[in-house]
């Protein structure tokens, strides 16, 4: 469904992408691991174009995409993310978050969105929660309510960028298994994470990046088990995974 | 702590010397109380062509400044001119900023309350101007008209006897300047000073002249000596010319006395 | 200084002339601010467009307008340009405030859109908003509420500013005040009563203001 081919993106003197290859299939969920500086949350940006690449291409649905010339917010509709400071709208309740960009992106009825917004609601267990600030909710039910907000758009593929490094450690556990569910119906997700428990159990790939380039990609069975580059096996290693 | 009760002690002895500077007129022998024993203050506002203007190196000049200037030589004393506006000297005089105003003042009984008169020494009166294409002619046209004045002016009351509609601005030249521009429907003011402007290229035109008045010039209620001085220099310069001969210079007639 | 009762007399006589002049002070302050944040959010938005020609508009303009007094400003639009056209009194008063609150207003508001997170315009773009629609729904209402006690500031300069109006006869209180007190040769009562207008103004919109952020607080804690 997406593919990228010698992806590259500099900041400044600072090469952070070189030439990346990667393949993402429908209802694949891809994990992007490897320590801060490696990239991975810049090339997850660069797939829905809040970072733009400096070369290389990126195809999806088969078609390739001009940032100059498509129209990247119909593009977006169709990519949701889910961020990990979860940049919820504080001045608008839950529910209001959600039903925002259906009704003045798509102009869904608004009566329709609200009934799809607490359905929504109700699939991360929050439906209590619905007139309720942002400024009110704890960190995981914050990110469920992004979470939510981000499925209100009916996205293809959901992006993750370290969606629980934000949390206490207790919180994590209800935001890991909102995603879980999400990849049980089948949705494509590509996350960006730490929590090796969860890619272990929930990716159908771990992708392995280090230093701008993608060091190893396999299964969760072979990435922990059988490592094949000396680099991942460091990694490997050093986070006392092995 | 002892610094700061020094300090405190000699800041409130600069703010009293300041306070009592203010206001204190040294005496004289023949009575009469003046800011400054050789000096001879006078106020005026500069902004009422040609009676009083302002150069460009910021004196003034004009027919009440010359005025003011043969009083203060006749009384023996150095003029020192005063710039306040116009709306501002009376009470000026009165709380003793200026030792005199020689600023065209119509004599009249609301001001005859705060402070005293010298004998004319001008006689002019009030007019209406307008622009060019108006059909503004008496007073009686000026009702509900918009009528633009200098503030504490007697045109001021004038205006409110025949209109409620009244613009006000410090100076009457201003008031000349934005009727000229197309604002207001007239402006009443000097006869003299409107023809002035009039001949300076505003777009203006002198209607009816309302009434005579005599102009004086304004003294302090207690201190009738220097209005006995004033005055008797006032006759000394009429007898021996130099109020004519001002007159002349500026108006290239007498204004100085009264016409039959 | 004016005895008490003296003051108080006056006060009472002329509650009629000064409550009217209060209306046109009142006026000339509201429409000024309302066409000031109009004019502010125009160029605080080309200040941060990121495009350099728009930029350098709005740095000129707010460097002229901060950069010589309203008085000179005023005097331009009333008498200056009378020459080419004639702007009335209240719409030259009015208009030369709204410029002149405008270019502060504009840095109030771009500073205030500024300190909005960067996330909140990456959450709404990620969405599928558009640069505009982001703005308007997401980032602009969140930077009006930050907006709103230096705004509420610069709502009592502009009350305060508009006394210069007098220079040009327009009759809002101060120079009511000048010519009343010129009239009865007694300044000093006359200012010190129309200094209890302007407090009583000041008070008024302090009240508005602090109201109003009451009410939009109502989403944070």
């Amino acid at each position: 469904m997406i593919k990228i081919s010698q992806l590259n993106k500099s900041f400044g003197d600072l090469h952070v992408l070189k030439n990346i290859d990667m393949t993402v299939y429908e209802s694949d969920v891809v994990c992007l691991i490897g320590s801060s500086g490696s990239g991975k949350s810049t090339l997850l940006r660069c797939l829905n174009f809040l970072e733009r690449k400096d070369n290389g291409n990126i195809i999806i649905e088969g078609n390739e995409v001009n940032p100059r010339t498509d129209d990247l917010n119909k593009i977006r509709e169709k990519v949701g993310m889910v961020f990990q400071n979860f940049n919820l709208f504080p001045h608008k309740t839950v529910l209001e978050n959600i039903i925002e960009a259906p009704v003045m992106v798509k102009g869904v009825d608004k009566e329709k969105a609200i009934i799809k917004a607490k359905q929504l609601l109700k699939k991360v267990g929050l439906e209590d929660k619905s007139d309720v600030y942002p400024s009110k909710l704890s960190g995981g039910q914050k990110q469920r309510v992004a979470i939510a907000r981000a499925l209100a758009m009916e996205p293809d593929i959901m992006l993750f960028d370290e969606p629980t490094s934000a949390l206490d450690p207790e919180l994590v556990g209800e935001v890991l298994t909102t995603m879980k569910d999400l990849a049980e119906e089948g949705m494509t997700m590509v996350v960006v994470t730490h929590e090796m428990g969860f890619a272990k159990e929930v990716a159908d790939w771990i992708v392995y990046m280090h230093d701008g380039r993608i060091i190893e990609r396999g299964t969760p069975e072979q990435f922990f088990n059988h490592p094949k580059e000396e680099r991942t096996r460091e990694f490997l290693t050093a986070t006392m995974l092995k | 702590m002892l610094l700061s009760k020094k300090f405190l002690l000699v800041l409130s002895t600069i703010v009293a010397c300041m306070l009592s500077g203010c206001g204190e007129k040294q005496k004289l022998e023949d009575g009469s109380e003046l800011i400054n024993k050789n000096q001879f203050v006078f106020a005026t506002s500069g902004e009422f062509k040609p009676f009083s203007y302002i150069n460009d190196d910021l004196t003034m000049s004009g027919f009440d400044i010359e005025v003011g200037e043969a009083i203060a030589k006749e009384m023996g004393l150095e003029p020192v001119q005063k710039r306040i506006k116009f709306k501002g000297i009376v009470e000026g005089v009165k709380t003793g900023r200026a030792d005199a105003a020689v600023a065209s003042h119509t004599i009249n009984p609301q001001r005859s309350k705060h402070v005293s008169f010298s004998t004319p020494y001008y006689y002019s009166g009030p007019k209406i101007f307008t622009r060019p294409d108006s059909k503004i002619r008496t007073v009686e046209d000026l009702e509900g008209k918009e009528v633009a004045v200098a503030k504490g002016s007697t045109y001021a009351d004038t205006a409110s006897k025949y209109t409620d509609n009244i613009k006000t601005y410090d100076s009457d030249i201003t008031a000349l300047k934005a009727l000229s521009s197309g604002r207001h429907d007239a402006v009443i003011t000097d006869f003299v000073t409107g023809k002035t402007a009039e001949k300076e290229g505003f777009k203006i035109k002198g209607q009816q002249l309302i009434n005579r008045s005599e102009q004086a010039i304004v003294l302090p209620q207690d201190n009738p000596k220097l209005v006995k001085r004033v005055n008797e220099s006032l006759e000394q310069l009429r007898e021996n010319g130099t109020l004519t001969q001002i007159s002349i210079k500026y108006f290239g007639e007498d204004i100085t006395k009264k016409s039959e | 200084m004016p005895s008490f009762s003296h003051f108080f007399q006056i006060l009472m006589e002329t509650k009629g002339v000064f409550f009217k002049a209060m209306l046109l002070t009142l006026e000339l302050t509201v429409v000024s601010i309302l066409l000031g944040i109009i004019i502010g959010l125009v160029f605080a938005l080309l200040k941060i467009s990121n495009i350099k020609i728009l930029e350098l508009i709005s740095d000129i303009y707010v460097y002229l307008v901060r950069g010589t007094p309203l008085i000179v400003q005023i005097f331009i639009l009333y008498f200056g340009i009378s020459g080419i056209f004639l702007l009335p009194d209240f719409w030259a008063a009015s208009l030369a405030l709204a410029l002149h609150n405008g270019a502060y207003i504009s840095e109030i508001l771009r500073g205030a859109i500024q300190s909005v997170d960067n996330g909140q315009f990456e959450a709404g773009r990620s969405l599928g908003m558009t640069k505009t629609l982001t703005l308007r729904r997401i980032i602009l209402p969140q930077a009006f509420r930050r907006a709103l006690p230096p705004l509420g500031n610069q709502f009592i300069i502009s009350l305060k500013d508009s006394s210069l109006a007098a220079f040009i006869s327009m009759n809002e209180l101060f120079n009511v005040a000048t010519t009343l007190g010129s009239n009865n040769f007694d300044e000093m009562t006359y200012l010190l009563i129309v200094a209890v207008y302007y407090l009583l103004l000041v008070a008024l919109m302090t009240f508005v203001v602090n109201r109003t952020e009451l009410k939009l607080a109502v989403s944070d804690r």
